[in-house]
């Protein structure tokens, strides 16, 4: 029964794409998921130099989305799986009539050696993500399977009779809050029929945060701008950054998107834009965070036992390649531990799997005193689930490195 | 022909003085068929002018005869049945004699010739039914003589003696199949008995030819003829004469005949006899069955014959397991009980297996049901399967195989067979429709009357039964079919569909262990199929079967908690999924299993640190971001069901407040600001969300029940407020711009909003539990928001849902909603019936909902009429008159039910009553009779009686103690009530006699006690209106009629008679008196 829920609960899906946001973070989950053959951070070289090489018709595909005229006779391929995304690393195709037009991130996994320098966060507020199309005096906003779920005038250019623009189109990647009657914008592909979805992040960032400033009149509500449009700030990839981000958010923080500065604007999900709710920011990149952004943990986040399974099972598999990464001058222990080395688990993904891995190792060879930490572990859990480690677990490991 | 002249040459056809203008009628015909638009209507008139001209009849011998053109010839054969259908009474003896010699000698002329015959084909079939026509009115008083006649014609000419039989065959089936409402019973029984006794006859004909008779079409003629005749013939003729090996024997081989023979055949294997004819059963079975054997060999691939075969193959197959499921039914029994015929059983269900596999629904659902009758005969003559492990104890006691019952262990290896048929055809469980609703959105509807869905009803219960009888074997040929769609060699996506199903439709039948170790061996192939399967489309489909799967077994859910927690988190994930159908498959399963498993959600589970809602909860912002408004909705209920299932209330409260929490936020954003400015509630986006979060809230309420009142509330004053506001703008819209306007998307939006708040109050009423709480906090501010507002507006703009709304409510509430009827009344009375008391067609949803509201009540609130104004009553009389007047059924129905109710209430208010009676009673008989004589009411004429016998039992109990008439006393209310009817009558259907009325009004007293009977007797005299009856009573058969009626009124009496105390001291017969 175990085996067919882990079963159920790790490989079973329809799309196959590594760490998708939908399935639980790889390493919160109860159940191993299905891993892949690539690690995210070898797929994310690739796909960067892969972005050298790639044509893609930005001009054709803005003028689809504005006109909503998809008779192409030129591209017939629509039935265009991911599904060898294993065997050959290649660029999603956008779909049609609107649907899988948004760059989809997947789990933060394992942090970039080039966090820091490299990559750009945004804060997302709790919303919808949708794709806002402004074009022929109208704002349509669709959702991630081209749903439209909104028709309304805006101020954006193309989006409403008012508006001056002629001709001109704008298409938006946004965050839609319903009760805020607010569009939060959190990428930008076209602007007045200006396309910058083969430009890099940076541009993209830098580019949307002028044009609203140009049109100051977005940000309010009016019988010809419907709902308010806010572009979402966005920060570098440094801890304290990241963390005065988090507790100085104005909305309620679904999580954190982190964008490669060189991506372009890809669709599909990406290991060049990574997501982590807050919850995960102490344990993965070792931030501290607000209480009450650890609210909404799941409950079995304290689930270690579990855990310690998974990174069992986990480990022939990876054994290498944390070699690797664990001899990286790269692994930051810089994190500031407001709560002690208790919490203090920000040594990264790799360095933290190093020493679970060797724990495993010592274990085989030392059979009575890795059973005894792994009881331990669990007694801890059993003992107070709300905690989320214990001095227990940190002693036994601190003992064996 | 030139437009202008049609109506002068119509008054030339009509002048009945002039000789008729043959050429001028053809053109005329010829434009009715050839011409369009104006001239073919103008044409057509002319000609229904013609025909229903009285003395139109007159013209059709001339027709006949001179007339060039087919399509006149029929066009005058119409009018001659016509007439005789409706006249024939009238017509003075010598014309019918001429009509009927003409008729007979058109036929003999045109059917003595055998190439005439086949190419007049379709003219002689026309004549040949006017002969029927004529032959019901004469046959057998004024032509005794007519089945000698024709048997004696048929003598001299073989093309003569084909069309006979065919004469034969329409008369059987006038007479024995299509009697019903056509002919008064005692006519029908009178033709039947006349028909049996001359029968000999007939059945000599028959045999001679098929006997001697080398002409194919003849014998063909004669084989259909046969076969109409099988179903009421005297037994003897079937089963001891050689008719059945002469059948199998001589026709069954013929390709020709073998269809017609089939079917023959069949006919006889369902005759019930008794046990006198079992030889003949016997025999039919082993000839028939050798002889198909060699006509179709046994180890024939009957689903590829048939695939590849003619329609007359195709016929064949369809016939033969018609035969083979007709016999084995009615007498396996008779088979079953001769060993020496134990293999010819099997062989015969191996062709039933074998026709089973023919992809052909129709056939398919004939073998079905033997299938269906067989397994559950078996399962109930011993209900325990041969795969389970008795006890130790009980094992040694049974021997080998000692104790299966004898039938199983016969038909145990066919069984096997049959459960592979039901499982490789599967049928699908459920049928979802795409279709736009009234306010322009497209929604998914689940279908629940559909031929497949009860094709799969039937297979399922089937199979539960196999499964029961022999669960092992199900689980191996399930586990084998799926191992196909593993390792490849069946897969397709619609094997893979049609296994699931059938995996799914026994959810239950086997013990719960033997369950759960079969479908984690299933889920787990299922789960490897997935991981096999290239491509999202693959994925997709083997996705939703596994959900399928896992939904229909929710035992094994409830079981196993970590593995339904993880099927539910699954589901979260697919509701990201954009891959097309698999959010909306992610959001039925999870409501499915919300229904089936919502007391586990609420509750903390082994190893859980709180219940799951909670966690739900708490992701329901990322969890429901990616779905589509409907999915939302259904998202909503199902988490509503699993609120539902918290005991707790203060621990559901808070629940239901967090649920609620995000519309609530939206909800509470608009109305902060339309309180500060209302013309925010015209913006279409506010409006549309209004509308989004109310559906929101319908569907949580559906799932909560009652304790939804807690959200209720909170909303509830805001609501409508909105409503008013809605309905407000609504108005000005259509006072500035016309009607037209309410087509417009921002008006419908607006109207929506109005719908569904009613929709969520009547339906949160009906699942209240407290009348009391409800009327006290509820109504008032309902009513003050909606009757006025009803009320005043243009009929457009008024919606049918307030009149439902406070149907429900009088319904849920009942005493408790009585003093607000009056208010309710006034407001929504009057101006609704001016909407619909012009015609019965326009605004048929508030005259649906309006007589619904008059219904509840009636049957709830009916103080509440007694009190209001007389004048007011009687509109409410009038309304519900009207509403029995429809010809709309379920508004008919309505009306009816409503007179029923009220008649049945109002014998309970003594004073009240009688003067209702006196004022109304007649009032009510008259109108009731206007509909009951009316042809297009003849759906309602089972509670047309029921209300007739009431009140005809009122009558002759004496409830009715005043007078009916001004001028008569209270006693002789039955005699002026016979009286009244009488002359209504009499007046109405001047056509008829007297005599015929008065038993007819005879029989309506003695028949009020038996409601079916009466029935028949209405029906009765629906056949006479139609008949001009004309001075010759006879074969009206009234004295017939008379007996019946007075042996009811007889048996009605003992019926009294035994209780004692029914009849009165002084009715009592004098014997039984001492």
């Amino acid at each position: 029964m175990d085996e067919l829920t882990a079963q159920l609960a790790g490989s079973f899906g329809v799309s196959q794409d590594p760490n998708q946001t939908s399935a639980p973070h790889p390493r919160y989950s109860q159940y191993k998921m299905k891993s892949t053959k690539q690690d995210q951070e070898s797929r994310r070289s690739r796909l960067l130099e892969f972005q050298k090489s790639r044509r893609f018709d930005s001009m054709n595909h803005v003028r689809k989305l504005t006109d909503g005229n998809w008779n192409d006779p030129t591209q017939e391929d629509e039935q265009n799986d991911n599904e060898d995304m294993e065997v050959e690393l290649k660029m999603n195709k956008p779909g049609r009539y609107y649907k899988n037009q948004l760059m989809m991130s997947e789990w933060l996994v394992e942090v970039p050696a080039d966090f820091s320098t490299e990559w750009i966060s945004v804060l997302c507020p709790v919303g919808k993500r949708c794709l806002v199309v402004a074009s022929r005096n109208k704002t349509r906003a669709f959702n991630k399977s081209g749903y439209c779920i909104n028709t309304f005038p805006s101020h954006l250019p193309g989006g409403c009779r008012q508006n001056p623009c002629k001709g001109g189109a704008t298409i938006l990647d946004c965050l839609y809050s319903e009760a805020q009657q607010t569009y939060y914008i959190l990428d930008l592909m076209c602007w007045n029929g200006c396309t910058v979805y083969d430009s890099e992040t940076e541009f993209r960032f830098y580019w949307l945060h002028e044009k609203l400033k140009e049109n100051s009149t977005l940000a309010d509500k009016s019988n010809t701008n419907r709902f308010k449009f806010v572009a979402l700030p966005s920060f570098r990839c440094e801890q304290e950054d990241i963390a005065a981000a988090v507790s100085d958010a104005t909305f309620e923080v679904d999580g954190l998107l982190f964008f490669h500065k060189r991506t372009h604007y890809t669709f599909g999900s990406t290991p060049l834009v990574v997501w982590l709710k807050p919850h995960m920011l102490p344990e993965i990149l070792g931030i501290s965070v607000p209480e009450n952004q650890m609210t909404h943990r799941p409950s079995h986040y304290t689930n270690y036992a579990d855990h310690l399974k998974k990174v069992e099972s986990d480990r022939i598999a990876r054994e290498k390649k944390l070699e690797e990464r664990r001899n990286s001058p790269q692994r930051g222990r810089g994190g500031h531990f407001p709560r002690g080395r208790g919490r203090g688990r920000g040594r990264g993904r790799g360095q933290h799997h190093s020493s679970r891995g060797m724990n495993m190792e010592v274990s085989n060879t030392e059979p009575v005193e890795g059973a005894v930490g792994a009881e331990i572990d669990i007694e801890a859990i059993e003992g107070d689930v709300t905690q989320t480690n214990t001095p227990d677990v940190m002693a036994s490991e601190e003992a064996k490195a | 022909m030139k437009m202008a002249t049609l109506p002068e040459q119509a008054e030339k056809l009509l002048d009945f003085s002039q000789k008729l203008d043959i050429p001028l009628l053809d053109s005329i015909v010829s434009c009715m068929y050839t011409a369009d638009g104006q001239q073919q209507r103008m044409a057509q008139e002319v000609l229904t002018r013609l025909k229903e001209h009285p003395d139109a009849w007159t013209r059709v011998d001339t027709i006949l005869e001179f007339s060039s053109n087919q399509q006149t010839k029929y066009y005058a054969l119409q009018i001659l049945e016509n007439v005789i259908k409706t006249r024939w009474k009238v017509l003075p003896r010598a014309q019918c004699e001429g009509i009927k010699k003409y008729i007979v000698g058109l036929i003999i002329k045109t059917s003595s010739e055998a190439t005439l015959l086949e190419r007049e084909k379709v003219y002689v079939g026309k004549l040949n039914m006017i002969l029927v026509q004529i032959l019901k009115y004469e046959w057998p008083r004024n032509w005794p003589t007519f089945i000698s006649d024709i048997i004696g014609a048929s003598k001299t000419n073989e093309s003569l003696c084909q069309n006979n039989m065919v004469i034969l065959k329409l008369l059987s089936e006038e007479v024995f199949d299509f009697s019903s409402g056509q002919m008064t019973q005692a006519k029908a029984k009178h033709l039947k008995d006349t028909m049996c006794s001359e029968f000999s006859q007939i059945f000599q004909l028959c045999q001679f030819v098929m006997d001697n008779s080398q002409n194919a079409p003849l014998v063909g003629a004669t084989l259909e003829t046969l076969l109409r005749f099988l179903n009421w013939i005297p037994l003897g003729y079937i089963f001891e004469t050689k008719l059945i090996t002469t059948l199998i024997y001589k026709f069954l081989n013929v390709p020709m005949f073998r269809n017609i023979t089939m079917k023959c055949l069949t006919e006889i294997a369902g005759v019930q006899a008794a046990q006198s004819y079992d030889e003949q059963f016997l025999q039919l079975f082993t000839l028939g069955m050798n002889q198909l054997k060699q006509m179709l060999p046994l180890e024939t691939n009957i689903k590829e014959a048939y695939q590849g075969g003619t329609d007359d193959e195709q016929n064949f197959i369809q016939n033969l397991s018609l035969f083979l499921c007709t016999f084995l039914k009615e007498h396996a029994q008779l088979v079953e009980k001769k060993p020496e015929l134990h293999s010819l059983l099997m062989e015969s269900l191996h062709y039933l297996i074998l026709i089973s596999h023919v992809e052909e629904v129709e056939i398919f659902k004939i073998c079905l049901e033997y299938w269906s009758s067989l397994a559950s005969e078996l399962y109930r003559e011993n209900p325990f399967s041969d795969s389970s492990s008795p006890p130790l104890i009980f094992s040694q006691l049974r021997n080998q195989n000692q104790e299966m019952p004898a039938r199983r262990l016969l038909y145990n290896p066919v069984l096997s067979k049959v459960r592979l048929v039901m499982i490789s055809r599967m049928a699908k469980p459920e049928e979802v429709l795409v279709v736009e609703n009234d306010q322009g959105e497209v929604v998914r509807e689940f279908m629940k009357d559909t031929d497949s869905i009860n094709l799969y009803k039937n297979m399922r219960e089937t199979l539960v039964y196999l499964t029961h009888l022999d669960y092992t074997d199900t689980e191996n040929i399930m586990t084998e079919k799926l191992h196909n769609q593993v390792n490849g060699t069946e897969w397709s996506w619609k094997n893979l569909n049609t296994i699931c199903w059938a995996i799914g439709s026994i959810s239950g039948a086997m013990h719960e262990d033997d369950e759960k170790r079969f479908l984690v061996t299933v889920i787990k192939d299922l789960l490897g199929l997935c991981e096999q399967k290239r491509g999202k489309d693959n994925k997709a489909i083997i996705a939703s079967n596994i959900m399928y799967v896992v939904g229909q077994y929710p035992r094994f859910l409830r079981a196993h908690w970590r593995f339904l927690k993880t099927v539910v988190n699954k589901l979260f994930e697919f509701m990201h999924e954009t891959h097309d159908g698999v959010q909306d498959m992610a959001c039925d399963t999870f409501i499915k299993i919300a229904q089936k498993c919502r007391r586990h959600f609420v509750q903390v589970q082994v190893g859980e640190v709180m219940p799951f809602i909670e966690e739900i909860l708490n992701g329901i912002n990322t969890i429901i971001c990616d779905l589509q408004p409907q999915q939302v909705h259904t998202f909503y209920e199902a988490v509503g069901l699993m609120i539902g299932a918290q005991t707790d209330q203060l621990a559901q409260e808070h629940l239901i407040e967090r649920y609620m929490l995000l519309p609530n936020q939206v909800w509470d954003g608009i109305i902060n600001q339309a309180t500060h400015n209302v013309q925010v509630l015209k913006d279409p986006e506010a409006v549309k969300q209004l509308a989004n979060i109310l559906k929101t809230n319908v569907r949580a309420c559906k799932a909560l029940g009652h304790p939804y009142v807690v959200q209720l509330g909170r909303i509830y004053l805001d609501m409508l407020n909105v409503y008013k506001v809605m309905s407000e703008n609504i108005s000005s819209a259509i006072a500035t711009n016309g009607e037209s306007v309410t087509k417009q998307p921002l008006i419908r939006s607006m109207r929506t909003v109005k719908k569904e708040t009613l929709k969520l109050i009547s339906g949160w009423v009906n699942r209240s539990t407290d009348p009391q709480m409800v009327a006290e906090n509820f109504i008032l501010p309902l009513l003050e928001a909606v009757l006025l507002d009803y009320q005043r507006n243009v009929p457009a703009a008024r919606e049918p849902e307030v009149l439902s709304t406070m149907a429900t409510i009088v319904n849920s509430l009942k005493g408790c909603i009585t003093k607000d009827i009056p208010q309710i009344f006034d407001a929504l009375f009057e101006c609704t019936l001016t909407m619909i008391n012009k015609d019965f067609e326009e605004f048929p949803e508030h005259r649906t909902n309006f007589f619904l509201l008059l219904q509840a009540v009636t049957s709830h609130s009916f103080q509440a009429l007694l009190n209001i104004p007389a004048a007011q009553f009687k509109l409410v009389l009038d309304s519900i008159i009207w509403a029995f007047k429809h010809t709309m059924r379920n508004v008919a129905d309505t009306g009816l039910d409503i007179l029923y109710v009220l008649l049945q209430e109002m014998s309970r208010q003594e004073g009240t009553a009688q003067s209702f009676y006196q004022t109304y009673f007649t009032d009510i008989l008259q109108h009731l009779f206007s509909v009951i004589t009316d042809s297009s009411h003849t759906a309602g004429l089972t509670l047309q009686a029921t209300i007739l016998a009431y009140m005809f039992n009122l009558l002759e109990h004496n409830k009715i103690t005043v007078p009916l008439s001004p001028n008569m006393a209270a006693a002789q209310n039955v005699a002026y009530v016979q009286e009244f009817l009488l002359s209504l009558l009499k007046t109405a259907f001047p056509h008829l006699n007297e005599q015929q009325i008065k038993i007819f009004i005879e029989g309506l007293f003695s028949f009020d006690q038996d409601c079916n009977a009466l029935k028949e007797h209405l029906r009765d005299f629906l056949v006479q209106i139609r008949e001009f009856a004309g001075e010759d009573l006879e074969d009206l058969f009234l004295e017939e009629r008379e007996t019946a009626i007075r042996s009811a009124q007889d048996e009605k009496r003992k019926q009294q008679l035994a209780v004692p105390g029914i009849v009165g001291p002084h009715e009592v017969p004098e014997e039984m008196q001492d």
